[in-house]
């Protein structure tokens, strides 16, 4: 082209500033997985089969083995719903089928295909690639809740198979590869509706099922053979003392039941038309008399096991009683298989973790009877289920064998033989409850001087501080420099699933810093750590920037000395577990951030322990992920916790306090030596009770003497309808702006209320006549609340609506999304409140000028979020987390209540857009490409050092994080910034301007000699 | 600014039903079933006791009656100077029957507030698309006196004899609207509207395209004219 730059440097300095605003708006192939990450799980495993059946000796099968090795693969179904395939040796999920919102009540393998049953429907997949061959509906009439269950018919001999599925009502036996169907049975479930169960067992000639209808306390007992629908027995049993068929287990001719009292009842299935117990004499064979906690098949010929607190035994159970039981002890936590003739035994002492043997002994002897120990960190818990397999090795001669196991929290194990781990995948971070980003640590001492202090006393521990800092960077280094050559060794662990060094211990911060070596803030505090908890009690931080697991942490349960209720707690010792809050939740607090350097952050979960009902509180440095102290079992029930706003400064300290409130109105802080900040007065808080539709608020403050908070109740609203779902302003978002400039100058100003509450509930709706068909409609109505005056700000019903309703609150508006059941489509509506004279307190504010708009959402919706930035300035974003896995950044400026019919240029000037019903969906505002997230149950915004972007990341069965920049990176030069160029020319400006003033100067002087 | 006017003039309205209304003036067969609700409030902590009625149109919007019915005694009036003294909220509670069981809401004042501003206070009663009680929220008559935790009573500087006996309050409903819908209708006719605006406009001018466009299209064919005309030269200079 041949420009000539020096002609023209100042316009195409102009020029190019021009070109540097505009960002680009597509994503290049190689720009996937620079700012973002996914990670995809599948859940907590419920069923689990291998690809070939266990113990198989046909030569045509083992040979198939040899050949497909690489392509072995196990398949499982799980509590998220999916039905997935997983790599045996490489742990990938090779496909993955979300079903429908109902549990899997089971899959099997048969004939090469694999078969799962879930709501009423029978499902047969091509086991290579995931497709569904056919899908038939085991019963024509549609029920709320399905209980199903399947069975596969194999028989050696002879080459038909036959697939059985049967709901509480009809049985259907499938032809495995053509899903025709050979016959089907009508099953008599009694009167019990929808809440019949079922289950069935193969039988050497046929299958037997077994239905149970609690109402009536019936069970009906049906025997099949291949060949016809025609039952060859059929017999009622009374059980009326059985609460659930989940309290049995069934055998090839035995059913097994345990009684209220946890003595064992049994019935064959072949003759018996009633439960026997035990006779005493036997049941002394067995080395324990009970009370038995849970009865389990496993695998073998009519062998049960039976578990205690203390212990389990295996036993032969056969209900006519001609062989008496032959027990075995098995000390507590032990876990017995039968596959074939290989007999698999894993023994654990205490709480799991390092102390785990597996012993593999056989009759045959092709299988090396061997006693191997399998070691996994203990922050995985108890082993909860096994699943072995055995495949003949290459030649033919012996037997191998692989067992995959569930730990209690949810991880998914692989061991070979030798008890090498071949992989594990971090199933529980498909849990996850709650969220919380903390930044890393940084060299930042501004924070590190107590306010208030004396010049002195400021400077000491200024200078404390930073050879503290110094100190700890020496070590730092040091231990780079030693733990060089074994982190390259380690870097051959793949990406998501890294190898896992034992859990550090407490004592010796040291060995945690190999892994913390890259935790060091960056320059826009883009890189943080996600702590979070998930709903089976564990603990671990995300690292934001690659998504890899820092630090694992189970929450340990408090020591048992603690419970003033020893007896009752003893009694369910090994039931006990940490679960999540009544309410689903399990809030993370940080109570010391990591600004306070030599002071480690501190961070706490509030869970409960499920035998008790009592709240646990545990603390932990979120960054190390070593547990501070030990967990805390409270007395007392809680309302409410909360963190106090401002961190108390007594002993340089820094914490700040959780406040708790019990349900007697007693104020308790967290921890109990800290004092409350100064100048601390009270405080308003609030508690929902979903159960009672009550909202309630409360005061507390501080007593005459000080020392002693009080509470009281202020105000109490009864909502009457159940609570849907509830939304808050984040206690530390930050609004630019108060108010709004409209087109003619005035300004409109922001109804600014921190202590907004937005509350969706649902009622019938008495306004809309019913539909023909169908239910009758459903309302939703949207309140805001004033939770500090217990004042409705605003209250407006959406007739012939219904969930799932999704709130977003943030400044001075509320978005939410809701299901308009008569137009048949889903809705956005937008909320915006403007002060109405002038700002007010909050305790007699007139109320608000609400505008609303509504728009038509075309296409389902899960979830809403709304992105947050440091200072606010930076436009806001909705993001909403699409059914069809896409998280969609749509702009704030779409959804105005005050974008008008007909656009004025008064409006123009203002910037709004005219009013469209139907908000745009565009590819290029998912955020997420082509990377699909299924079952989203949150997203969390993170405000980061950079004004323009915020972290967004998605939990729920898959993760994701990325980086959202609603205005573009308007405070960020691009990568390929041409420096070199503008700096020539800015130093060309000023020689040129030094010059021209020189020679102006000169023609000035040579004018006035003139 | 439209609506800011709208709604100050709404609230206007409202206030000033409120003062016109008495308590004798409405018919119950106009407009349908009057609902009464007892007020209690609480002058010495854990004891509520009666303070007026609350008379509510169910499925009128926003016309709510209070009658005082419990003149405050001396007694009552030292209690709330107590409160006041304290630094404490005054609490007063709506009961209302849900089945058999009677359940209640409340709200509060700072008591300090309340006897600064003279027993003026405003009754808000929050009630569901139903018709049924959601909450009673109390605010100042005056609320740019309050003072809230700040306020201060000095022991002995005010007298039982110098303060009303009497709540002057002014009661008010508020019910759920109807929430926004997506506005198609409006919208479709605008779009219709400006369909025919343009159909119009259209028809106006039906002259053919080259009439219409002529002083487009004539320089373009004068330029690819002279174009033409010079080209034989310039390839024949380049052939040679």
């Amino acid at each position: 082209m041949g420009i000539n730059k020096n002609k023209f440097s100042f316009c195409m300095l102009i020029f190019l500033l021009f070109l540097q605003m505009y960002s680009v708006l597509a994503l290049y192939e190689d720009e996937i997985g620079k700012h973002d990450w996914t990670r995809q799980f599948v859940g907590r495993v419920q069923h689990l089969e291998f690809d070939l059946p266990a113990g198989t000796t046909t030569r045509q099968r083992s040979q198939q083995l040899q050949g497909g090795s690489s392509s072995r693969r196990l398949f499982v179904a799980t509590d998220h719903n999916v039905l997935a395939a997983i790599g045996l040796k490489s742990s990938r999920i090779i496909w993955r089928h979300f079903l429908e919102d109902a549990p899997v009540n089971g899959i099997k393998l048969c004939d090469g295909a694999l078969f799962s049953m879930s709501n009423g429907l029978l499902r047969s997949w091509s086991t290579s690639r995931g497709i569904l061959n056919y899908e038939i509906s085991v019963q024509e009439q549609l029920e709320a809740k399905f209980a199903g269950s399947l069975a596969c018919h194999e028989d050696p001999d002879d080459d038909r198979s036959l697939v059985f599925a049967s709901t509480a009502r009809r049985l259907v036996a499938v032809a495995p590869l053509t899903g025709a169907l050979e016959w089907a049975a009508n099953l008599d479930a009694g009167s019990g509706e929808n809440h019949s169960e079922v289950t069935s067992f193969p039988n050497p000639d046929g299958l037997t099922v077994v239905t149970f209808d609690p109402t009536a306390g019936k069970m009906r007992l049906h025997r099949f053979g291949t060949e016809s629908g025609v039952a060859k027995r059929t017999a009622t049993v009374k059980a009326e003392w059985l609460t659930s068929l989940q309290r049995c287990a069934i055998s090839v001719s035995t059913l097994a039941c345990l009684d209220p009292a946890g003595s064992i009842r049994l019935l064959s299935l072949s003759s018996g038309s009633d439960f026997k117990p035990l006779p005493p004499s036997l049941a002394e064979q067995l080395g324990h008399a009970g009370p038995w906690q849970s009865v389990e098949e496993i695998g073998g010929q009519d062998l049960f096991q039976l578990t205690t607190n203390s212990g389990a035994v295996v036993a032969m159970l056969d209900a006519s009683l001609a062989t008496g039981p032959t027990g075995e002890s098995l000390p507590a936590g032990s876990l017995l298989r039968y596959r074939g003739q290989v007999r698999f035994l894993l023994r654990q002492q205490g709480d799991g973790g390092g102390g785990v043997t597996l012993e593999a002994s056989s009759s045959s002897s092709l299988v090396a009877s061997n006693k191997i120990s399998l070691s996994f960190a203990s922050h995985h818990g108890r082993v909860s289920q096994l699943y072995p397999v055995t495949f003949v090795r290459k030649g033919g001669s012996s037997y191998g064998y692989r067992v995959v196991m569930t730990t209690r929290d949810a991880d998914l194990h692989a061991f070979d033989d030798t008890g090498e781990r071949q992989w594990m995948r971090e199933e529980s971070l498909a849990g996850i409850v709650s969220v919380e980003a903390v930044d890393l640590p940084s060299a930042d001492e501004d924070e590190l001087v107590t306010p208030g202090g004396s010049v002195f006393s400021s400077f000491a521990q200024r200078l404390s501080g930073q050879v503290h800092h110094f100190i700890h960077v020496l070590q730092h280094l040091m231990l780079c420099w030693r733990a060089r050559p074994a982190s390259q060794a380690d870097s051959l662990g793949e990406f998501g699933y890294p190898d896992e060094a034992p859990a550090p211990p407490a004592s010796a911060a040291s060995s945690s810093g190999s892994g913390a070596g890259s935790l060091i803030r960056d320059e826009f505090n883009l890189h943080k750590l996600l702590v979070v908890a998930t709903k089976d009690g564990k603990l671990a931080a995300l690292d934001s920037a690659t998504g890899r697991s820092v630090w694992r942490l189970m929450i340990p349960m408090p020591a048992a000395a603690a419970v003033a209720e020893g007896t009752a707690a003893d009694s369910a010792r090994t039931e006990a577990r940490i679960e999540p809050l009544a309410d689903g939740q399990m809030p993370l607090y940080i109570q010391r951030t990591t600004a306070h350097f030599p002071l480690e952050p501190m961070a706490t979960v509030l869970c409960r322990d499920s035998s008790t009902g009592r709240p646990v509180l545990f603390s932990f440095n979120p960054i190390t992920g070593i547990g501070i102290g030990l967990a805390q079992r409270l007395q007392s029930r809680l309302l409410q916790a909360l963190l106090v706003p401002q961190p108390s400064h007594d002993n340089g300290q820094y914490i700040r306090p959780l406040m708790l409130l019990s349900d007697t109105l007693q104020v308790t802080l967290y921890p109990a030596k800290t004092a409350l900040p100064h100048g601390f007065k009270s405080l308003n808080l609030y508690t929902i009770d979903r159960d009672n539709r009550l909202l309630q608020g409360y005061r507390l403050r501080l007593t005459e003497q000080q020392q002693q908070m009080s509470a009281i109740s202020t105000w109490r609203l009864a909502l009457h309808e159940p609570i849907l779902v509830t939304a808050a302003r984040r206690p530390t978002e930050q609004v630019h702006s108060v108010g709004r400039v409209l087109g003619n100058r005035h300004v409109l100003y922001k109804y600014l209320n921190p202590n907004l509450l937005a509350v969706a509930t649902l009622a019938k709706d008495m306004v809309t006549p019913a539909p023909q068909i169908g239910d009758a409609y459903t309302q939703i109505t949207i309140w805001l609340i004033d939770t500090v005056s217990g004042r409705v700000v605003a209250s407006a019903t959406h007739h012939h609506s219904s969930g799932p309703v999704s709130l977003v609150h943030s400044e001075h508006w509320l978005v939410y999304s809701l299901w308009n059941q008569k137009q048949r489509r889903f809705q956005l509506s937008v909320w915006e409140l403007f002060a109405g004279n002038g700002l007010r307190d909050c305790m007699n504010a007139t109320q608000p000028i609400v505008g609303k708009q509504s728009y038509i959402l075309p296409a389902p919706v899960q979830h809403l979020a709304v992105s947050q930035t440091e200072r606010g300035i930076t436009a806001k974003s909705v993001l909403l987390a699409l059914r069809s896995g896409g998280i969609m950044e749509l702009s704030k400026a779409f959804l105005d209540p005050r974008r008008p019919f007909d656009m004025t240029p008064e409006f123009q000037e203002e910037g709004l857009m005219p009013y469209h019903p139907e908000v745009p969906m565009s590819t290029q505002a998912i955020v997420n490409y082509n990377q699909s997230l299924h079952r989203v149950e949150g997203m969390v915004t993170v405000p980061t050092g950079l004004e323009s972007t915020s972290l967004l990341f998605v939990h729920g069965t898959d993760l994701f994080c990325t980086r959202v920049q609603p205005s573009k990176m308007f405070d960020v030069l691009k990568a390929d910034f041409d420096y070199a160029f503008i700096a020539a020319v800015t130093i060309g400006m000023i020689i040129g301007s030094f010059v021209t003033q020189r020679l102006a100067a000169r023609k000035a002087l040579f004018r006035l000699w003139s | 600014m439209g609506l800011k006017d709208i709604i100050t003039f709404a609230f206007a309205a409202i206030l000033f039903s409120v003062y016109s209304t008495t308590a004798q003036s409405i018919n119950d067969d106009e407009f349908g079933q009057v609902l009464q609700f007892t007020l209690e409030h609480e002058l010495v902590k854990g004891k509520f006791t009666k303070r007026g009625i609350l008379s509510v149109h169910s499925y009128s919007s926003e016309h709510v009656l209070y009658r005082d019915e419990a003149p405050l005694t001396d007694e009552d009036v030292l209690s709330l100077i107590k409160l006041a003294e304290a630094r404490d909220i005054y609490r007063a509670r709506v009961l209302f029957k849900v089945g058999n069981k009677v359940e209640y809401v409340y709200g509060f004042v700072y008591a300090c507030d309340l006897l600064h501003s003279g027993l003026r206070d405003n009754l808000t009663l929050a009630f569901n698309s139903h018709g049924s009680l959601v909450g009673l929220h109390l605010s100042l008559t005056d609320s740019s006196k309050a003072a809230f935790e700040s306020c201060t009573v000095k022991s002995g500087h005010l007298s039982p004899a110098s303060l009303p006996r009497v709540f002057i309050s002014h009661a008010a409903a508020l019910r759920p609207v109807q929430g926004p819908a997506p506005e198609t209708q409006i919208y479709i006719a605008r779009v219709e509207e400006e369909k025919k605006r343009k159909h119009e406009a259209e028809q106006g001018d039906n002259r053919p395209l080259v009439m219409k466009y002529w002083m487009y299209i004539v320089p373009v064919v004068l330029v690819f004219m002279v174009m033409s005309a010079q080209d034989p030269n310039a390839q024949g200079g380049g052939g040679s």
